[in-house]
């Protein structure tokens, strides 16, 4: 273009509303920025070049990987924001609730959706049908809790798992009395005990194994106290496992060896139980 | 959608939409783990406003206006910065559009990393949000013709980096005053 009677920003704005759409253009009030091209048919060209780029950057902004377990990160964390709204968690049927006067749910499934979720104390496992697992008030013992981690800790060689992540270590934090030890890897837990728990996998670089279950839950555990214990609470088929619970977590360690073992993933710097 | 006479399910929200609303909040962030946190605190003031939201069809971009609003106020909080501005070397701006040019989407989000803030929202508007330039000023709060501009220099900036023949990292980048930019 070698005429350009119209100062080159303006002629990219006329062009930028001449590709938007009609209505656009014939507000009398925005003509002024399409008149540029009245008479231009050279611009035309310009236009549908235009064109084509918006859609090559549309389909490249479009094109952004999610991470996987979002849904059920988010989830998880509008179920404990639920919670903190809603108190002492329990059956909100007859508890009262923020006033939801224009879209209250109206059906009993939709009822027992906000019922169950302002009684869950950790995360959901269910995405799209709903949220159908619920943490339901019943007294988990610290037996039930340390048996439970038991059975998800995979003996042998450290499981495959991910990096640390900034998301992850917001969602679940690492117990402070547990050392910080390089290598340590997560990987996803579903359903413990009803809720989406973390497991962290561990080794020292004798090749000492642990795992750090981190489940969300905010009701309190009768016999957990809020530190590590000094020794295992439980000690069975080459496994030793303990849990306490602070913050909002409940944690469980759970090691491949005996109390030498155990103390070996403690930060004993900290005090402990 | 799970819809029961106009109710609506926080977890139906997340099941149909977090996908778009985190994509939408990576491109304005520029990084994963703020657009994680962005999609995780615009979900958060749905589920306390989801009375507020009228119309079920209305739900993403109802999601993306809160999505953006929480994205304003975090730049505000970062503190006071230079108004932003983007100048145009305009014989850069190549005539024509190469057809059929594959984008890199990684090359898209550093050029839209370069950009001021109030630039890159009405970017990413553009491509996410199916509204026209009047819609656009009003979620803004901005005049119509401030929209029209910033969209078309933006967009100019873009095809600038992303399209010249010579490579696609341009030194003759147009002037431009990044401010505002947050990486993580």
């Amino acid at each position: 273009m070698k005429d350009k009677p119209s100062p080159r920003p303006t002629i990219l704005e006329a062009v930028e509303l001449s590709g938007r759409g009609r209505e656009e253009a014939s507000d009398c009030a925005r003509a002024d920025l399409a008149a540029p091209l009245v008479g231009r048919p050279e611009l035309v060209e310009l236009r549908e070049s235009s064109r084509r780029a918006d859609e090559a950057l549309c389909r490249a902004a479009l094109d952004v990987p999610v991470p996987e377990g979002l849904g059920q990160r988010i989830l998880a964390r509008l179920v404990l924001s639920s919670v903190d709204a809603v108190g002492e968690f329990g059956p909100a049927a007859d508890a009262p609730r923020p006033a939801r006067p224009a879209v209250a749910p109206k059906n009993a499934r939709s009822r027992r959706r906000w019922i169950a979720a302002a009684a869950v104390a950790g995360a959901v496992a269910v995405v799209a049908v709903g949220l159908t697992v619920f943490w339901q008030p019943k007294p988990y013992s610290t037996a039930q809790v340390l048996d439970t981690a038991v059975d998800r800790f995979i003996a042998g060689q450290m499981p495959p798992g991910e990096p640390l992540s900034k998301s992850v270590l917001a969602s679940h934090p690492l117990s402070r009395e547990i050392r910080r030890l390089p290598g340590t890897r997560w990987r996803k837990v579903d359903n413990f005990l009803g809720h989406e728990a973390v497991a962290y996998e561990m080794s020292t670089a004798g090749g000492a194994r642990a795992t750090l279950f981190v489940v969300p839950c905010r009701r309190s555990i009768v016999g957990l106290g809020v530190s590590p214990p000094s020794r295992p609470r439980q000690a069975t088929g080459g496994k030793a496992a303990a849990a306490w619970q602070s913050d909002g977590m409940v944690y469980v360690l759970v090691v491949a060896g005996n109390d030498r073992t155990y103390r070996m993933f403690l930060d004993l710097g900290r005090p402990l139980a | 959608m799970t819809e029961v006479a106009g109710a609506l399910d926080i977890a139906d929200l997340v099941a149909q939409h977090h996908a778009a609303v985190y994509r939408y909040a990576y491109r304005l962030t520029g990084s994963e783990a703020d657009a994680e946190d962005l999609t995780q605190q615009a979900f958060l003031i749905a589920q306390r406003k989801l009375d507020q939201l009228r119309e079920p069809a209305a739900s993403r971009s109802w999601l993306f206006t809160i999505l953006r609003r929480v994205f304003s106020k975090s730049l505000r909080q970062n503190g006071p910065r230079p108004a932003g501005d983007l100048l145009l070397d305009l014989e850069n701006v190549p005539e024509q559009t190469p057809p059929d040019l594959p984008i890199d989407p990684e090359e898209l989000q550093k050029a839209l990393d370069e950009l001021p803030p109030e630039f890159r929202m009405v970017l990413v508007m553009f491509f996410f949000e199916d509204c026209s330039y009047r819609q656009m000023a009003e979620q803004l709060e901005i005049p119509i013709g401030t929209v029209m501009s910033r969209l078309a220099r933006a967009k100019a900036r873009l095809k600038a980096v992303l399209f010249v023949d010579d490579g696609r990292s341009s030194t003759d980048l147009p002037d431009a005053t990044m401010s505002g930019k947050r990486r993580s």
